[in-house]
């Protein structure tokens, strides 16, 4: 809540947010998926005596009354909000960011089959470290350290288990470097 | 009273706990002193940490890192004007003037004393109030029950005043995301899409970090603050505000009840404890003229309210198995993994846990206290690490964090989407909370009802026959309509501008 806090000024204030068309999304969304609810919560086969349960245990009750909620306050709340001129380019650029940091991190999930865990941690921090503006040694600095303080923490810290890559098919490396990268 | 101390004293000979309270707080006090992170972001990718350890252990982890946030978001408050984290803001008004003025000792002295008080406060009251209300709420019936849980997400949307309805529909949103899955009463596969990987739900410790986490670390990494190394020296003189605090009696046992009142209140919080014990105290100072120039009351009164806010968060969590808002939602989820139920029967059949949980609440606020007293100088400098190189890291962490719960691709891609949301509601100042607190109420308040109602044979009276569940339907209606006629008010004020 506290953390939020400093964020609950209005979301239609001077500053273009997006928050309407935020909404507007959300509006489309929740139609689009009451309008599946015949086919998305259609009843499990759990017995007769679950079937005797009445109308308030319908499957289709509690997403249904919370599509409803969602539908008619983002209407109102979309309708209420003031107009908003954004800046595309500016938006569609940090969106396009994000989804490029998005996209190394997935890549990030298959490479770790490959690679590893921490030479994959290697590459996605050397990725997102130049994509927020790092050059040269700090970007290295960076990298190392961060890959590193994950190794430290999760593989030696927490002991967390990850799939064996297919790098140390190929490369023979003693038992115990291998249980920690 | 003897045994509950005994009890948990017991408890907290397992050092696994120790380790939880000193490392939860250690962490705490860094995320608070870094501005931007706060102990959201922290909480959200400790969970799955969290759910290895038993739950006292993982309980007192998180409550470490909440607790201590606050006491380490007054120092870049205090010694460079920029709060740690929100609730920190106040601090700022009075604790950097005195700082500029020659005296950041005393400043950091009166915020970490009043942050002790505080916080030694709130326990005393949960230890006192929590088991009583937790006795009433035997009597309580499964309507009443679902009926608070409404309350309670009631309440945290109609205090985000301004955005109300844009929390209403997040909180729709919420519920609606809480029933993918297979429902228990037909068995059915509500919204899966015919995939086997949603047939579990949404995972919450996906959607978490990506809420929190995710987000905050987008955010971070296009962050262009500029960092502010003035005035970061400090030394270890720090023990003379735990006297001073007592030359203002009334401003801290009144900060430490608003703290307290607020903090037990569903979705209020630490921001307006502070505001109000702020407000007060300048109303009833002797000298207002020195608020905002260096006050001590000041310090005083928003470090004290602040910090009495989570324990007294817990007091609907563990009497009542309601959480008030985003982060003792978050530690619902650790109780409801081991299969821990707050509520009443916590009292009657887990006397040792609540036991060790208060008792560990109290040493915490002494092990918080005595890092600050041995770290504040080192500390004071963790705010000039740049916001970038803390992005890398946080999405460093939020992915592996997000992988290692079940080595599943499709968590990873869940808590991009969510980061991705997060990050959206962010920009537009939209409150996550109503979100977070849809998607862990939602499921309780379905059992409630439908075992309420099937108790009932669908008789809808029922949540107005009984005395307790009409007063719930009369509040909820009155907040409801309170909080469309200031929609309504605030879009007149727009058009008349």
């Amino acid at each position: 809540m506290a953390e939020n806090e400093n964020q609950d000024a209005s979301p239609f204030g001077e500053e273009p947010s997006g928050g309407r068309y935020l909404l507007g999304g959300l509006f489309v969304a929740a139609v689009l998926l009451l309008a599946m609810i015949g086919s998305q919560t259609v009843r499990g086969d759990m017995g007769e005596a679950a079937r005797s349960g009445g109308w308030w245990a319908e499957p289709a009750l509690a997403p249904g009354v919370a599509l409803v909620l969602t539908i008619v306050a983002s209407a109102v709340a979309f309708l209420f909000a003031r107009k908003e001129v954004i800046d595309w380019a500016k938006s569609l650029r940090d969106y396009g960011r994000i989804v490029l940091i998005a996209g190394c991190m997935v890549a990030t999930v298959f490479l770790m089959k490959i690679l590893g865990f921490a030479l994959s941690l290697l590459v996605l921090a050397a990725v997102i470290s130049f994509i927020g503006g790092f050059r040269g040694v700090k970007l290295l600095a960076i990298s190392f350290g961060a890959a590193t303080a994950m190794v430290v923490i999760f593989r030696v810290g927490f002991a967390i288990w990850f799939p064996r890559p297919a790098l140390f098919k190929w490369i023979d490396l003693p038992f115990w470097l291998q249980g920690i990268l | 009273m003897l045994e509950t101390v005994l009890l948990g004293l017991q408890q907290l000979s397992d050092p696994v706990v120790w380790l939880a309270l000193i490392g939860g707080s250690v962490l705490g006090i860094v995320l608070g002193a870094i501005p931007g992170i706060g102990p959201g972001v922290g909480i959200a990718l400790l969970l799955p940490v969290t759910y290895t350890m038993e739950p006292l252990a993982g309980i007192t982890l998180l409550m470490g890192l909440y607790a201590a946030a606050w006491y380490g978001g007054a120092i870049p408050a205090i010694t460079i004007n920029t709060p740690g984290t929100g609730v920190n803001v106040l601090t700022t008004y009075d604790g950097h003037p005195m700082a500029k003025n020659g005296e950041p000792q005393r400043a950091l002295s009166l915020a970490y004393a009043s942050s002790f008080f505080g916080g030694i406060f709130a326990v005393l009251v949960l230890m006192v109030a929590a088991w009583p209300l937790a006795s009433l709420s035997a009597y309580l019936t499964s309507i009443d029950l679902g009926m608070a849980a409404l309350l309670a997400m009631v309440l945290v949307v109609v205090a985000h005043r301004g955005t109300e309805f844009a929390s209403f529909a997040l909180l729709g949103a919420g519920l609606f995301i809480s029933t993918i899955g297979l429902e228990t009463a037909y068995g059915s596969a509500r919204y899966t899409f015919g995939t086997s990987w949603l047939i579990g739900g949404v995972p919450l410790i996906a959607m978490i970090l990506g809420l929190f986490a995710l987000s905050q670390a987008f955010a971070l990494i296009f962050s262009d603050r500029e960092i502010d190394n003035t005035n970061t020296e400090v030394d270890r003189r720090l023990l003379s505000g735990f006297a001073e605090i007592f030359q203002y009696p009334k401003t801290l046992f009144r900060s430490a009840g608003f703290g307290v009142g607020m903090g037990v209140l569903p979705g209020v919080g630490e921001f307006l404890a502070q505001f109000f014990a702020y407000t007060a105290a300048r109303a009833s100072s002797k000298t207002p003229e020195k608020f905002g120039k260096g006050a001590p009351e000041g310090i005083i009164a928003s470090e004290t309210a602040n910090n009495a806010v989570p324990p007294s968060a817990l007091v609907p969590l563990l009497s009542l198995g309601i959480p008030g808002e985003s982060f003792t939602a978050m530690m619902l989820t650790v109780f409801i993994i081991h299969g821990v139920d707050p509520g009443p029967t916590l009292f009657a059949e887990n006397k040792a846990f609540v036991s060790g949980l208060y008792m560990s609440l109290l040493i915490m606020n002494f092990v918080i206290v005595g890092l600050l007293l041995v770290g504040t100088k080192w500390i004071a400098k963790l705010s000039s690490i740049p916001d970038r190189l803390l992005g890398v890291v946080i999405m460093c962490l939020a992915l592996v964090g997000t992988f290692s719960t079940n080595y599943r691709l499709s968590d990873t891609i869940i808590a991009i989407c969510f980061g991705v949301l997060g990050f959206s509601l962010r920009r537009a100042n939209i409150p996550m909370v109503p979100l977070i607190l849809g998607l862990v109420l939602g499921p309780i308040m379905e059992r409630y009802f439908r075992q309420g109602l099937g108790a009932a044979g669908g008789d809808l009276t029922i949540f107005v026959s009984r005395p307790l569940s009409l007063i719930f339907v009369i509040v909820i209606v009155a907040l409801i309509a309170t909080a469309i006629r200031n929609a309504l008010k605030g879009r007149k004020k727009d058009n008349v501008a």
